[in-house]
């Protein structure tokens, strides 16, 4: 018990910092959800494959749990495909979205049909994200724009909304437990994300609590980053010697292996 | 098990999936003497690499691979350096040109449309006159056609000046023809954003007259080099070589590639010409599509296509 406190303590003054702006209104702050995560970081290794972070805590009895997983905001320039002389799709406007999250993930405890509405709270989902992310394109339709960015974003794994991902134990007195299991897509890039859990009654939002969750690379992966982003050059010349080597090897091994005429 | 984390593409990939693509276009290089980034690059973005990114790695890939190729088939006496090197000059000269062009075309905001239009008429072009061609030569009509065609072109060809002998090639040709379809070809691949490989062999073929098996080898050659310089002005400029990928790619393509030569020496002239056609065209009609069917995703990312 005093070490979920520890821990929230702790998450509280690191989450400050990372509000990203994305705070919803009326929302309150936590009280009593003590929420706990683990693994608290995530450390992306060779073997590195998407990660399972699991977040128990307590909400009361007649309310429910949903978690976002969101990254900082980020500048995007997209190209908008349009038809060319009636008949061909090409790249036609510019796009540039701001204030979008990287990383928007939301996970839901209800069935598959409750992902259109993000499970009961339609702004705590993409819904509500629309109203804060801005859009610049020669195309009007930016709401249009929004669904094409999302697709975009789906593809990669990096928006998400799943459904059946949060559990509840039976209720104690005011309170019931709940367990979250949030699956994190392989392509996350790596950063600091606000693991947000909302208390939803009656439809709204009551409360909220944020935590941290840090995702980097290790070993291997974090070596190669390291050397390919630091000695651009250097790399390049070292990727360029071992396919060579490569290659001569594997010519070298089937000429001994012989069949040479 | 089989997943490795990849740091530069930033995504995991299943090992055995990236193995057998890169024996798969390895063995194509090896038959036909493409480099294959027409080919590879797609598939790595359909298993979710950055195109960009795919891009970059495939030419790592490929130096691998076209090293492999190129010491096979110069064991087998089908490496024409002289020819290769002229070729390669010519490249060179041609894609800093088409580099400086294609920035010229992005400024005036149209150089997508001009890189896919350039992509479907050339490999339009090029696999429909292949095609053509080698079905006329599996069915012996040829040899009667060729000597009263070859007149004009063969006569402009010979008053050039610099005249020099290729002997591995078995031709004498002005030193002036490979220089400038070198320059030619580079403009066109620094447009498309590939080895040329593919623009190469059949200019070989059809333009310089030379024996499909040569053609084969010296293109390989010629590649290699094209792609060393590619593979580090990316690492330097946008740091998209993967070179983890490129690895997994070059085992199974540097394997593919070897059995490749060895096929290809089995298999006629008429024959290899009339797979890499079909190829060719495959791809070509796959691009069309991609240009009047309504993409599934309207928006994406600037840099990478």
């Amino acid at each position: 018990m005093t070490r979920n406190i520890c821990i929230i303590a702790i998450v509280c003054a690191i989450v400050g910092p990372v509000g990203l702006g994305l705070t919803l209104g009326g929302a309150q702050a936590a009280t009593n959800m003590r929420v706990a995560m683990h693994p608290e970081k995530i450390q992306m290794g060779a073997g590195y494959d998407g990660a399972q972070v699991l977040l128990t805590g307590k909400v009361p009895a007649d309310a429910r749990a949903l978690v976002r997983v969101v990254g900082p905001a980020e500048h995007s320039r997209l190209k908008e495909k349009g038809r060319a002389l009636g008949v061909l799709w090409m790249n036609m406007g510019s796009v540039e979205i701001t204030d979008a999250p990287n990383v928007f993930l939301l996970y839901l405890p209800g069935k598959g049909e409750d992902i259109p509405g993000a499970g009961g709270v339609p702004e705590a989902g993409l819904q509500g994200l629309r109203k804060q992310v801005k859009i610049v394109a020669e195309d009007a339709d930016t709401d249009a724009l929004f669904d094409e960015f999302v697709k975009l974003k789906e593809k990669s794994g990096l928006y998400g909304t799943f459904a059946d991902a949060i559990q509840y134990g039976p209720a104690e007195g005011d309170l019931k437990p709940f367990k979250a299991t949030l699956a994190l897509p392989a392509s996350l890039p790596q950063g600091s994300y606000a693991v947000q859990v909302l208390v939803v009654a009656n439809g709204a939002v009551t409360a909220s609590d944020d935590l941290v969750l840090e995702a980097h690379e290790v070993g291997l992966p974090s070596w190669i980053s390291t050397f390919a982003f630091n000695h651009g050059t250097l790399y390049g010349i070292f990727a360029v010697v071992v396919a060579l080597i490569a290659g001569l090897l594997t010519g070298i091994i089937f000429r001994g292996e012989g069949g040479a005429h | 098990m089989w997943h490795l984390y990849l740091p530069i593409a930033g995504n995991s990939v299943n090992i055995v999936l990236i193995f057998i693509m890169g024996g798969f276009v390895g063995l194509l290089s090896g038959i036909f003497g493409v480099g294959g980034g027409f080919l590879m690059t797609p598939l790595l973005i359909m298993i979710g690499i950055p195109p960009t990114v795919a891009a970059a790695s495939d030419s790592n890939q490929i130096v691998g691979a076209s090293t492999s190729g190129t010491l096979a088939h110069y064991r087998l006496g089908n490496v024409d350096f002289k020819m290769g090197i002229i070729l390669l000059v010519g490249g060179v000269l041609g894609g800093t040109m088409g580099v400086q062009l294609i920035k010229v075309l992005r400024h005036m905001g149209n150089a997508d449309f001009l890189i896919q239009i350039t992509y479907v008429i050339m490999l339009g072009f090029v696999g429909i006159y292949m095609f053509i061609e080698s079905l006329q030569g599996l069915r012996g009509v040829q040899t009667a056609a060729v000597p009263q065609k070859e007149s004009g072109y063969a006569r402009f060809v010979k008053h050039l000046p610099w005249q020099m002998q290729f002997e591995k090639s078995g031709i004498e040709l002005s030193i002036l023809m490979p220089l400038i379809l070198g320059v030619f070809v580079g403009v066109l691949a620094a447009i498309m954003g590939v080895g040329g490989g593919f623009i190469m062999v059949p200019v070989m073929v059809y333009l310089l007259r030379m024996p499909m098996h040569v053609v084969v080898g010296t293109s390989l050659f010629q590649i290699l080099f094209t792609c060393i310089n590619v593979t580090i002005m990316q690492a330097n400029t946008n740091h998209t070589v993967d070179f983890v990928l490129a690895l997994i790619l070059l085992i199974g393509s540097t394997l593919g590639a070897q059995f490749g030569a060895k096929i290809s020496r089995r298999l006629k002239g008429d024959q290899l010409k009339i797979i890499l056609a079909s190829l060719v065209l495959l791809v070509m009609v796959k691009m069309l599509f991609g240009l009047l069917l309504k993409p599934e995703i309207l928006l994406s990312y600037i840099g990478g296509h």
